[in-house]
């Protein structure tokens, strides 16, 4: 008879390198308390759950790095039990008996058309011999060898990410009725890569960004634009305007607002009152939060389908309803009017003003920085001597209202801070506001 | 390159108009072309830096602008236009199984009971169409207005119902109406948006923004929703302790900055986004002009029974009228609390409508008469009605109590045209005598939606936008052009 038991020295051991003991029985015995040893003699079928127990705690005692894992699995199942959820996570499960699915003509419920049932298409790889047509299988054969399209679709999506535009222009469409890729074999290399690679899109988009292609200069030089107006000869660097949210949180990175903080539920920036109730529900406004919450990234930012934050709607979030895997930039003049005026990016240009003015003593110090914030590059000569003049003259005009600098320098952003001068401030908070809407602070190129 | 969705067309009109020059007046000059030329499916072409400029129709157009006032909730047309005489002789009867069979309703079970109208109905107009009491003064219009009596729709509760009249599906995510018309015909003035979106009586429509939202269409072509109260328009007004003298110099600071960076970089869209400042700069002026109604005469505001600073139909028809006269493409007015079930006084059938009609049929038939008056109703298109019908029985839930309601009925109903290219004294289509079903020319909602496009100069097959692989368009699949309407 020979038996196993795992080493004390298992919790030494990495993960993966348990192994088995096989030690003659006397030795055994005198090794081990007569307990113990009792229950080993027993077949495994007949020990009861205390002699179970008597096992366990033998082996742990002897080991204090088992205890000490023990204790830590303790303490987080107790804090795991006193969490309390903060939103549902639907799952899905396949049905024991899987339910009869017909064709719907013209989508239509009711008229119902021939049965069907789970399958690929023919130009696909079938699914393995034998295989059953369920979830798993799917999402086994989506990243199968032998399926080409998936890493395709992810390499194109992070070139497009990056470039603004896929080497497959329709993303969301590699059928036919999308368009072929401007790089073929680029995009085949790409995708081994990214299998090579074992998935791993951070090393993917190391890749892209080490890329001569990516590195090149953006400027549009007119003879090499009249030749590849749309840069589908990749002739000049990526030139693409940044998302809706990251519009915001740029601007809320720029001035020292943007809190970091991860995690948790959506958070409610200021919005404007609408007065007016969801049909058959509550108020559309909502109650802004508070402290850092209200300068959380714009991930976090509480979306409601029917109403939604209406800056980000405005440069071209979508509207959540429908799957949309490629925002369509525009450039509209409701957009320049949120980064003038909406609170949250006057508020973000006191803050900036609130930054700039620490740098040095002269009016140019204050320029580099806040143009060094906003744009991380120093400033030209001209563009100092024209934010100067612009300083020199929102100062005379300040100088000249002390309400009015009052209420540049501190709604909504609250008092001044102890020794500052207001002038002084709400001026390059009006500078700041002309930083924030440079053409070049929207881009990414 | 293969077929080239309206995106890339944008940027390769963008390019070619600026590359190799200079100057903001550029983006006016670009040509606004003819939507999709041919029987092609072709996309929409447009200057992104003008694109609301604008452009051709497919065919001459009756209408140039359409002013959509919907009753959110959906009024009981019984009670208003559609009379039935049979319906107050079985008043009280058991409704007969045959209408019931098979069916579902919102708040009806069991065997309802048939319910005539409480309201008087009469002739009016050289054509004899019916008017209820309910709505006295669009009685007296009776000439110009037209009625589709055959109406109907697929869905039976408001969120999917409005949502397929607007976007085309009952699903949410599709452009609506107004953001198609926008993106097909641009619009007539450069300072204001192409379309406007006016709420009253303090809740948003059941789609949500959805029902003038762009969907998957460019943002610029969304409705904008203008306001009585507060900012007219989002973030119009300069924050606090800045005057427009002010903007204005740092706008110039902000172009010259923009012009060095562009000089170097050479990047067109540098130019396209100075403009965009600039129309913003113009809209902070041209916007508040045009939501203040304090400037309209005495007896115009009294027709509409409008008060300065108040948020009420009376005053949002009366702005449809300033936006449409500034060359504003679509107006589309959402009026909350037309849902007639009778679960309360307030929305009861007998004085409950009448009131509401009061805040309705003053003002709506003020906005007729005010256009016609300044020559602007025969190329503006009104279009009146709600999301679905109602029942001709009495609701189930409400049987018992004293007010009167009718449930959700999504087989018949009634709708209004006026001007815009229609007939006028003209009934289309009729319900049967109990009014429960199309007794002659239906006209799905989907119909309607093809109709007004028609009436704009647009073929509704021809104006598409191409998304996730497919060609979309405002009727999907479906559509067919109501010519009986058309004058």
């Amino acid at each position: 008879m020979t038996l196993r038991v795992t080493s004390p020295s298992l919790a030494q051991k990495a993960p993966g390198e348990i192994f088995w003991l096989k030690e003659p029985l006397p030795k055994l015995e005198a090794s081990l308390p007569r307990d113990v040893f009792a229950v080993l003699s027993l077949p495994e079928n007949d020990r009861s759950t205390a002699h179970r127990e008597t096992l366990r705690s033998f082996f742990s005692s002897a080991s204090p790095e088992v205890k000490k894992a023990e204790k830590e699995l303790a303490d987080f199942s107790a804090s795991a039990r006193q969490m309390k959820p903060q939103t549902t996570v639907p799952i899905m499960r396949e049905m024991a008996k899987p339910r009869e699915t017909h064709i719907q003509i013209r989508g239509d419920f009711l008229a119902k058309d021939k049965k069907v049932t789970a399958g690929l298409p023919a130009v696909f790889p079938p699914l393995p011999e034998g295989e059953q047509t369920n979830r798993l299988a799917m999402a086994r054969w989506l990243v199968s060898e032998e399926n080409p399209l998936t890493a395709r679709v992810v390499a194109n999506r992070y070139w497009e990410s990056l470039f603004g535009q896929g080497l497959v222009r329709t993303s969301e469409e590699f059928g036919s009725q999308g368009e072929l890729p401007t790089h073929p074999e680029l995009l085949d290399w790409l995708a081994t890569e990214l299998v090579r690679l074992d998935w791993d899109l951070k090393a993917l988009l190391k890749t892209i960004v080490l890329s001569a292609a990516y590195r090149q200069s953006s400027k549009v030089e007119a003879k090499r634009a009249e030749k590849d107006p749309f840069n589908e000869l990749l002739s000049r660097g990526p030139r693409q305007r940044l998302s809706a949210e990251m519009v915001r949180d740029q601007a809320l990175a720029a001035s020292g607002l943007l809190s970091r903080k991860m995690y948790g539920p959506p958070v409610k920036p200021p919005q404007p009152n609408m007065g007016l109730k969801a049909a058959f529900g509550p108020s559309l406004d909502w109650k802004t939060s508070t402290g850092e919450d209200k300068f959380r990234r714009g991930i976090y930012v509480n979306w409601r389908r029917s109403n939604p934050y209406p800056s980000m709607a405005t440069f071209d979030a979508p509207n959540r309803f429908v799957c949309n895997v490629r925002r369509t930039p525009t450039n509209t003049p409701l957009q320049a009017l949120v980064t003038m005026n909406d609170p949250v990016y006057v508020e973000a240009a006191q803050a900036l003003a609130r930054r700039m003015v620490k740098a040095g003593t002269s009016p140019e110090e204050k320029i580099v920085r806040g143009f060094r914030l906003c744009l991380t590059r120093h400033p030209k000569p001209p563009e100092t001597q024209r934010l100067l003049a612009f300083y020199e003259h929102v100062r005379k005009t300040y100088a000249a209202d002390a309400n009015a600098a009052k209420a540049m320098a501190t709604d909504p952003i609250g008092p001044l801070p102890a020794g500052s001068d207001v002038v002084e401030l709400a001026s390059w908070t009006v500078v700041g506001n002309v930083l924030l809407n440079l053409d070049e602070v929207f881009l990414k190129r | 390159m293969k077929t080239n969705p309206a995106l890339e067309n944008l940027l390769l009109r963008t390019r070619r108009e600026f590359l190799g020059s200079s100057g903001i007046g550029l983006g006016g000059i670009a040509m606004a072309r003819l939507l999709g030329e041919g029987r092609a499916k072709a996309a929409v072409t447009y200057d992104p830096t003008t694109p609301q400029l604008p452009r051709g129709t497919h065919f001459p157009a009756k209408a140039k602008r359409v002013i959509y006032l919907h009753m959110t909730g959906s009024p009981p047309v019984l009670d208003l236009f559609d009379y039935k005489p049979l319906l107050q002789e079985l008043n009280d009867k058991n409704c007969p199984d045959e209408y019931l069979k098979g069916k579902r309703f919102a708040f009806t079970s069991g065997v309802p009971k048939l319910m005539g109208t409480p309201h008087e109905f009469k002739r009016h107009g050289s054509n004899g169409l019916w008017f209820s009491d309910a709505v006295p003064e669009l009685a007296k219009l009776a000439d110009d207005l037209t009625f589709i009596k055959s109406m109907t729709t697929d869905q039976f509760n408001h969120a999917p119902a409005e949502l397929l009249l607007y976007t085309g599906s009952a699903r949410a995510g599709r452009p609506s109406m107004g953001s198609w018309v926008t993106y097909g015909l641009g619009s007539e003035n450069q300072d204001l948006p192409g379309f406007v979106a006016l709420i009253s009586s303090g809740v948003q429509p059941n789609g949500g923004k959805n029902s003038f939202g762009s969907g998957f269409l460019p943002s610029v072509f969304q409705g904008v929703q203008c306001r009585s109260k507060g900012d007219p328009v989002l973030y119009v007004t300069n924050p606090k302790g800045m005057s427009r003298d002010l903007r204005r110099a740092g706008l110039d600071a902000l172009n010259d900055l923009n012009r060095i960076q562009s000089e170097e970089l050479g990047n067109a869209e540098t130019i396209t986004r100075m403009a965009q400042y600039e129309m913003a700069f113009r809209m902070q002026m041209s916007v508040p002009e045009v939501m203040d109604i304090a400037k309209e005469p005495k007896h115009i505001l009294e027709a509409y029974g409008a008060q300065p600073g108040a948020t009420s139909l009376a005053n949002n028809c009366l702005l449809a009228r300033r936006l449409v006269e500034k060359g504003v493409r679509f107006v589309h007015l959402f009026d909350w609390g037309w849902d007639f079930h009778g679960t309360n006084p307030g929305e009861a059938l007998g004085n409950g409508l009448r009131k509401k009609c009061a805040t309705m049929d003053k003002p709506v038939a003020a906005l007729i008469r005010d256009l016609k008056a300044r020559g602007l109703l025969e190329d503006t298109l009104i279009v009146w009605g709600g999301e679905f019908g109602r029942t001709p029985f009495r609701e189930g839930r409400t049987a018992k109590s004293k007010n009167l309601g009718r449930d959700h009925y999504p087989d018949v109903y009634t709708m209004m045209l006026a001007g815009g290219g229609t007939k006028g004294g003209f009934v289309h289509g009729a319900s049967d005598e109990l009014g429960f079903r199309v007794a002659r020319d239906k006209v799905h909602v989907h119909d309607l939606q093809a109709t007004i496009l028609h009436l704009l100069g647009v073929d509704h097959e021809r104006l598409t936008f191409k998304f996730q692989g497919r060609q979309y368009r405002l009727t999907d699949v479906h559509g067919k052009v109501v010519h009986d309407v058309i004058a």
